[in-house]
């Protein structure tokens, strides 16, 4: 019997697990591999195995660390998800696929007929996204911190690194005011504010910031349009949206972003930034 | 446009005690998201009015979609609703729809107003 096993066997109770879920991320963007990993050690039940950029380097993963739980994106050079799903359940025939795609969840189901265990949309917010995993494999999850906006002054005794630097695009200063104290509280330095997308990719170009909190609603060129532009411009900066409109995420997160908060949710904002400052410096 | 809603707290307290709690500073964030609130609704409101009685649909829902932004940062759930309405009155061009909408955001922000200055230390 393996620890494996063992695992499934826990997690088709309710009981409370002693020991992590280990994941095994396959994505080909690096920035959501990063937010991936944040979010997952985020919480205590699950522990990250290892990272894969495409469907083939997943399947040598997965044969070679035995992770309880691959979460595949689709859309993948080399072996994409779809075609690697096989391999994946060959390589570890008790692995649980997660698919995890901003693709139609309808294109998912010939995939759920063929040995995936759920398929999750892309951009959900942190807890959501560790909720929804939790419900999927029967783990009641928990946090390792309630959130960083409600931290005890002795939370600064391990921020995140100073030297994350980013850039806010916004049209609306009490927005720019909020964001600004979110990322403050976050020990990321704010490099500039701006409150259009041309002024945005200008400062980008400049500054090469490891974050953009972004709006999309701007004046003139939206930040849906500017998306495909400051992602050419800083392709590993991690790009988080800030936004009101929710029916705009798909096309965001398709469009380049890493990760889409709904407005009004400061205390969100803030665990994502938290989150995703963190992964970015491991 | 449907008639929405409406919460019975004029300030969302769940929000009003998450600004007031944040950050290694309790209290400063709420203080500035109230003061810049102060300023902003109102002008908006204006604008809103002006472009309602310019006919002007666009800008009724470009700038009530701002005003839904500023009222959303500090909890004023009913005013943020009713911005909601006029801008998708604005959008769709219903000049009867936003008239009314305008005069119930009109009424909201004077309470949303009177609701945020009770939130300010006493000067």
């Amino acid at each position: 019997v393996t620890i494996a096993t063992v695992e499934r066997a826990y997690a088709g109770t309710a009981l409370e697990r002693e020991w992590p879920t280990r994941v095994l991320i396959v994505d080909d963007a690096a920035s959501t591999r990063r937010f991936l990993r944040g979010v997952l050690e985020y919480c205590p039940q699950f522990e990250v195995a290892g990272e894969a950029d495409n469907g083939a380097t997943a399947i040598e993963l997965t044969e070679a660390l035995r992770p309880d739980v691959v979460l595949l994106d689709l859309l993948m050079p080399v072996i994409d998800g779809a075609n690697a799903l096989g391999g994946l359940l060959a390589a570890a025939p008790d692995v649980r696929v997660i698919i995890l795609s901003g693709m139609d969840s309808e294109q998912a189901a010939p995939l759920l007929a063929a040995g995936a265990t759920a398929f999750v949309p892309k951009g959900l917010a942190p807890f959501e996204l560790l909720q929804r995993l939790g419900d999927i494999l029967n783990i009641p999850v928990t946090l390792e911190r309630s959130t960083p906006t409600s931290s005890p002054p002795d939370e600064a005794a391990s921020p995140a690194p100073p030297q994350t630097r980013a850039v806010i695009c916004d049209d609306d200063p009490m927005a720019r005011r909020l964001v600004t104290r979110v990322l403050e509280n976050c020990d990321v330095s704010v490099v500039a504010e701006t409150d259009t997308a041309p002024s945005l990719l200008s400062v980008i170009e400049l500054a090469k910031p490891d974050l953009v909190v972004l709006d999309l609603w701007l004046e003139g060129i939206s930040g849906t349009t500017a998306l495909p532009e400051i992602r050419k411009l800083s392709p590993h900066s991690v790009i988080l949206v800030y936004s009101s409109f929710d029916e705009w995420k798909e096309n965001a997160l398709a469009a380049g972003a890493t990760a889409f908060v709904t407005k009004p949710n400061f205390e969100e904002l803030g665990a994502a930034v938290h989150l995703l400052t963190r992964a970015a410096t491991r | 446009v449907t008639t929405p809603v409406l919460p019975e707290e004029v300030l969302d307290q769940r929000m009003v005690g998450a600004l007031r709690d944040f950050g290694r500073e309790p209290g400063v964030l709420l203080d500035e998201m109230v003061d810049g609130f102060l300023v902003e609704a109102p002008a908006l409101v204006a604008e809103i009015e002006r472009a309602v009685a310019d006919h002007d649909g666009e800008a009724v829902a470009r700038t009530a979609h701002r005003l839904k932004g500023a009222s959303g940062h500090v909890g004023a759930t009913r005013l943020a609703i009713v911005a909601g309405v006029v801008e998708a009155a604005g959008r769709a061009g219903h000049q009867d729809a936003i008239e009314a909408a305008s005069t119930t955001v009109r009424r909201e922000l004077v309470l949303a107003i009177a609701a945020a200055r009770a939130l300010l230390p006493p000067t």
